[in-house]
């Protein structure tokens, strides 16, 4: 549930409402995790064509933020990882892990920055419920990503597959239904 | 609340269209909560990752959309409803240009929204200046006022845009309400400055040219009919040979009077101390209802002119104001506080509305009979200088005050730009020059404090001028 106040006082004075930073920085932000990402398929053994693709996607998203080079960036770094990995053998690799949280970091930036004039003044506690959600939902995921170490490999049956169809179905489902009253 | 609604405009075209009008003017201007692409991105990714996964038995894939996903779900659920409202408190509408100035804007964004990106006057700068990214929020935002000057003009216009979770929904942008205000010229008054002597009446801090009752000596004389006695001057008198073959001497003293100032603005041009830009249009910007942020000629004449009329209004003189460029600008002589703030007001409305005229004018009914005149100009034409001249002629005391900004740079994209500054130093000193030869002195606005020492000197001339006319 969103605070009325994020401040404690009512009448805020804008030197007091934070430190503020050049917009640019949420640029170059984006430009460190993109850079990352694709230093992480580097890592990871990804053909080197594909690492010139992305890179170029990199910069792209870097450049406009609020186009579609971020999804194709963070497409093209899954299906990097199919490649270096085709039979799924090793799920949790460290280049794995990486690109689930950078992924997930681009995506939120690239939301961000699109939306903030570079010429623009950012005052760093307009990030904190941004970053905030993100931990959370990394520290899910991740702790997810544990359990399923723990878990028995092997074949499912296919009642279990037949369910989780039906749960991403569900999903997009709640997705549409959500949309659709918004 | 509604803030398109129009209760008439309801009524004449029920219910359903005015809705339907309302919903079209709110998406032409941006005044609703959108989608963004960051939103299409996330549920893409997602749901398609998150869905290969599953189906391909890839957890690898799966982790890497199941965030994704999360995040567009919250945004979908969080999604923030509502119309926010951005809007500056209405300032004072006349400020005195010490006073605080503290702008206020209150932000009542709504349940979901978490950020605000808000325009926000840039201190030293004037106009609606940059944005600020904010945390989204009901509160009472305080900042300080763009410019440091005066004069009319923007003080605040608060375009806004607001996002939601993670900057999947916006709203706007939006441009927002202006607020205007008009800064009063600064009050600066000159450090114990004094007049030449003028007699207008009776009374006032000014020794006057007439006999009087002041405590100033001006002559010893023969008694008169007419005469009091509390004058008569025994020892002169004794010395005389009084009464035996002398005559009754009498003090005579120098009457008190109020002084008369007019001050005639030259607000025709306005120029900066870099030559190479006077030609441009529109420039410097101190008029043109904008305030004033740097000093330009027209914004030492507005100083000026606001430190003179304090000065002398504080001694209890009478201070008018006329502009040579648009004479219906005039105010009359006048003394006391709410003189200084009309005078104030009608500079303000001199600078607004500065700019050329065909040719500086003062009529002799406009100046009082015995008034001192202060010429405020930049002197870049001749036309003022024959005003002053023509007005000295008359009768008046004319006193030329300089505003020009030096050092002044020459124009570094010709190479004819030293020798225009020198031909036009050369034209500007024969033009004083020529001003001084017909008996009216010219001063240099730097500083009040620099001005007051000057007026100071040109007054005990005038009375040493006086006495030796005397004997």
């Amino acid at each position: 549930m969103t605070r009325p106040n994020p401040f404690r006082d009512d009448v805020v004075p804008l030197a007091r409402a934070g430190r503020p930073v050049p917009a640019w920085t949420l640029r170059i932000a984006v430009a460190v995790v993109c850079g990352a990402l694709v230093a992480a398929l580097v890592l990871d053994g990804a053909p080197s064509v594909y690492l010139v693709v992305l890179g170029l996607l990199a910069a792209a998203s870097v450049l406009s933020p609020g186009s579609a080079a971020t999804a194709a960036l963070i497409g093209g770094a899954v299906l990097a990882l199919v490649m270096v990995d085709p039979d799924g053998s090793d799920p949790l690799r460290p280049a794995v892990l990486a690109v689930v949280v950078l992924g997930h970091l681009a995506h939120v930036l690239t939301g961000l920055a699109a939306l903030v004039p570079l010429n623009s003044r950012l005052h760093l506690p307009a990030l904190r419920r941004p970053l905030a959600r993100f931990a959370l939902i990394q520290a899910a995921v991740l702790a997810l990503a544990a359990l399923t170490v723990m878990l028995p490999g092997g074949q499912n049956s296919a009642l279990l597959e037949v369910t989780a169809v039906l749960g991403v179905a569900g999903l997009v489902t709640l997705a549409v239904v959500l949309l659709r009253r918004h | 609340m509604n803030p398109f609604a129009t209760p008439g405009v309801d009524a004449r075209l029920g219910g359903g269209r005015a809705n339907r009008l309302r919903q079209a003017f709110r998406r032409r201007s941006g005044g609703h909560w959108a989608s963004t692409d960051a939103l299409r991105r996330g549920l893409l990714l997602g749901v398609g990752l998150f869905g290969l996964g599953v189906l391909t038995h890839r957890l690898d894939v799966l982790l890497v959309g199941l965030p994704l996903l999360v995040t567009t779900l919250v945004a979908l659920v969080g999604r923030p409803v509502g119309a926010p409202r951005v809007r500056p408190l209405p300032p004072a509408r006349v400020v005195d240009g010490a006073a605080d100035r503290t702008l206020l804007i209150e932000l009542e964004c709504g349940p979901g929204a978490e950020l605000v990106a808000l325009r926000l006057p840039e201190p030293g700068r004037a106009g609606p200046g940059r944005v600020h990214v904010l945390p989204a929020g009901d509160y009472r935002l305080t900042c300080p006022p763009g410019s440091v000057g005066w004069g009319e003009g923007l003080v605040l216009r608060t375009d806004h845009l607001l996002a939601g979770c993670d900057g999947m929904a916006v709203y706007g942008p939006v441009v927002g309400t202006t607020a205007r205000q008009v800064v009063l010229p600064p009050v600066d008054p000159l450090p114990g400055s004094s007049l030449p002597p003028r007699a207008a009446g009776l009374v006032g801090a000014h020794r006057s040219r007439r006999a009087g009752d002041s405590t100033d000596l001006r002559d010893i004389r023969p008694f008169a009919p007419g005469d009091r006695l509390r004058r008569v001057d025994w020892r002169v008198s004794l010395r005389s040979g009084f009464p035996l073959s002398g005559s009754l001497h009498v003090r005579e003293r120098h009457a008190d009077a109020d002084a008369e100032v007019l001050l005639a603005l030259d607000a025709r041009v306005d120029v900066g101390s870099l030559v190479g830009q006077w030609s441009d249009a529109g420039l410097p910007a101190t008029g043109g209802g904008e305030l004033a942020v740097h000093r330009s000629s027209l914004d030492a004449s507005i100083r000026a002119a606001c430190s003179l009329a304090t000065s002398y209004l504080r001694q209890g003189d009478r201070v008018g104001l006329a502009d040579l460029g648009r004479p219906q600008l005039y105010v009359k002589p006048g003394s006391g506080s709410r003189q200084l703030q009309r005078l104030r007001h009608r500079l303000v409305l001199c600078a607004r509305s500065a700019g050329w005229a065909p040719r500086p004018v003062l009529p002799p009914q406009l100046v009082p009979a015995g008034a001192m005149v202060v010429v405020i100009s930049p002197f870049l034409d001749d036309a003022v200088g024959q005003v002053a001249v023509l007005t000295a002629r008359r009768g008046h005391l004319v006193v030329a005050l300089d505003v020009l900004p030096e050092p002044l740079v020459p124009d570094d994209e010709t190479p004819w730009g030293p020798a225009v500054l020198a031909l036009l130093r050369a034209e500007r000193r024969v033009r004083l020059d020529a001003l001084a030869a017909h008996g009216v002195p010219v001063l240099t606005w730097s500083s009040g404090a620099a001005a007051g020492s000057a007026l100071r000197r040109l007054a005990n001339g005038h009375r040493r001028g006086l006495a030796g006319s005397r004997r």
